[in-house]
C-alpha cells in the first residue's frame, strides 16, 4: 500500500503536466488545457517554476502541487477506512455505524482538508483560487483507488512477508514471586527491640 | 487428584539459578522458580481436570509450572489461600463481593459483581485493545512510508520537497491525533471471541500487516 501510494505521488508529481487539467478561465494560461508544472527546477537545472514566482507578478505556489497534496491527503483518508480491518476480512465497512468517533473525525478532516484547498492559499502554500471542481474530481478518483488495491492485497498469500516487532521474553521471568524471606528478616530485625542497660 | 498427591508426586519447586529448594537464598531479583520433577509434571498436566483439596502451595505449584511449559494461566479466586496462585498468575481475577482483601490485593483484576461470565467480558475488552493498537500501527506506518518516501526521494531529485512542511504538519495531526482517535475507539465484537488466542511470543505486527504496508 506504501509502495502504491508512493507510486501514484511520484507519477503525478513528475508526470503532472500531462494530464491534470487546468482551469479553463486561469490567465495566463501557460501549458494549454493542462496544469503548469509545479516543480522548481528542469531536468538541467534551469529555473523553471522558480522563474515565475520570482518574477513581477507572482502566481503564487503552484496549482500542481496543490493536487498532489490534495491526493495525499485524500489517500490517507481512504486508507483508514481500510485500517480498521487487519485480519484480511473483505467488508471494510463492517459495523462502522456503531463507531461515532470514527464517522466524527473523517467528516472532520474530510471539512477541513476542503477548507484548507480553497481557502487558505499562501498559509498553507496551495493554489491562490483552490481547485477547479474537475480537478476536485481527479483528486477523489485517484485517491479511491486505494479500495480495490487494498482488496487485492488481501489475496496475496502473507507467506511472503516478513514479523515485526517481536520481544524475547522468558515467561518465568517478571512474575510475582513470593520470595516473602528476604522482606520478613527485614521486618524483623527492625521490631529487635531496643534493650537499655540502666 | 487431590492437592498433596500432586505436590509430592511433582517433588515441589525449585530455583533455576542455585538448584536448591525454593525458596532459597538467592536475591529477589535472581530467583527463578522451577518445577523440579519436569516429567512427571507435564504428563499430569496432559490428564488433569480438577486439582481436589488443594493447598496453597499446590495452586502455587500448578500455576508455576504451566507458566513454565509456555502458556498464558488466569487464575480466579476469592480467598486468601488463593492469593500465591493469584499473584505468580499472568492474570488473577479475584472475586469483588466475596473475595478477601489479601486475594484482591493479589489479583490484577477485581470482579465486582463475583460473574464468572465477567471473565469472558474482560477477555473480548483486552482482545479489542489489542486489535485497536495494531489497527492504528497499520494506519500510521503506511502514511509514514508514503510521506517519508515522498519527502526525501523529492527532496533528492528536485531539490524541494513535493509537499511543503506546513502541509505535512497538517498530515501528522490527521494520523497522530485524529486517525489514532479514530481507529482507536472501535468498539468489541463477540467475533473477537471466536478467535484463537494470542501466543505470548506473537509478533505485534503480522505478516498480514506488513502486506498491507
Amino acid at each position: 500500500m506504501g509502495l502504491y501510494q508512493s507510486v501514484i505521488i511520484f507519477i503525478l508529481v513528475f508526470l503532472g503536466e500531462y494530464f491534470i487539467p487546468e482551469n479553463s478561465d486561469y490567465q495566463p494560461n501557460r501549458n494549454g488545457e493542462f496544469v503548469t508544472p509545479g516543480r522548481a527546477f528542469k531536468w538541467n537545472g534551469d529555473d523553471l517554476y522558480k522563474e515565475l514566482r520570482d518574477g513581477d507578478n507572482d502566481p503564487g505556489p503552484s496549482r500542481h502541487f496543490t493536487v498532489v497534496f490534495n491526493t495525499f491527503v485524500f489517500m490517507q483518508i481512504f486508507n483508514m477506512i481500510n485500517a480498521r480491518k487487519i485480519n484480511d476480512e473483505l467488508n471494510i465497512f463492517e459495523g462502522i455505524h456503531h463507531n461515532s468517533a470514527f464517522m466524527i473525525i473523517f467528516v472532520l478532516i474530510t471539512v477541513i482538508q476542503i477548507f484548507i484547498i480553497q481557502f487558505t492559499q499562501d498559509v498553507f502554500q496551495v493554489a491562490r483560487d483552490g481547485l477547479a471542481w474537475h480537478q476536485w474530481m481527479l483528486c477523489i478518483a485517484i485517491s479511491l483507488t486505494v479500495f480495490p488495491v487494498n482488496f487485492i492485497t488481501k489475496f496475496v498469500p502473507e507467506k511472503w512477508f516478513p514479523e515485526i516487532g517481536k520481544k524475547k521474553r522468558n515467561p518465568l521471568e517478571n512474575s510475582g514471586s513470593l520470595n516473602f524471606r528476604k522482606n520478613r528478616k527485614l521486618t524483623m530485625t527492625f521490631r529487635q527491640p531496643q534493650l537499655s542497660l540502666r | 487428584m487431590e492437592g498433596p498427591e500432586f505436590y509430592k508426586k511433582v517433588g515441589g519447586l525449585m530455583c533455576k539459578n542455585c538448584e536448591k529448594d525454593s525458596p532459597c537464598e538467592c536475591p529477589e531479583k535472581k530467583v527463578q522458580e522451577v518445577v523440579k520433577n519436569k516429567n512427571e509434571f507435564i504428563e499430569i498436566w496432559h490428564n488433569l481436570d480438577v486439582l481436589a483439596r488443594s493447598r496453597p502451595e499446590d495452586k502455587y505449584l500448578l500455576v508455576t509450572g504451566l507458566r513454565q511449559m509456555g502458556e498464558v494461566v488466569a487464575v480466579t479466586g476469592d480467598g486468601t489461600n488463593d492469593a500465591p496462585a493469584l499473584k505468580k498468575a499472568d492474570v488473577g481475577f479475584a472475586m469483588g463481593i466475596t473475595g478477601t482483601d489479601v486475594a484482591k490485593h493479589a489479583a490484577d483484576i477485581i470482579l465486582l459483581d463475583d460473574n464468572f461470565a465477567s471473565i469472558v467480558k474482560a477477555c473480548m475488552w483486552g482482545r479489542n485493545i489489542y486489535d485497536n493498537i495494531r489497527r492504528f500501527l497499520q494506519f500510521q506506518l503506511s502514511v509514514n512510508i508514503v510521506a517519508l518516501a515522498s519527502a526525501f526521494i523529492g527532496s533528492c531529485i528536485l531539490r524541494e520537497s513535493p509537499l511543503q512542511p506546513i502541509q505535512l504538519l497538517w498530515v501528522n495531526l490527521i494520523m497522530d491525533s485524529l486517525g489514532s482517535l479514530a481507529e482507536a475507539t472501535e468498539l468489541p465484537t463477540p467475533i473477537l471471541l471466536e478467535r484463537p488466542p494470542h501466543k505470548r511470543d506473537e509478533y505485534i505486527i503480522s505478516h498480514k500487516m506488513v502486506k498491507h504496508l
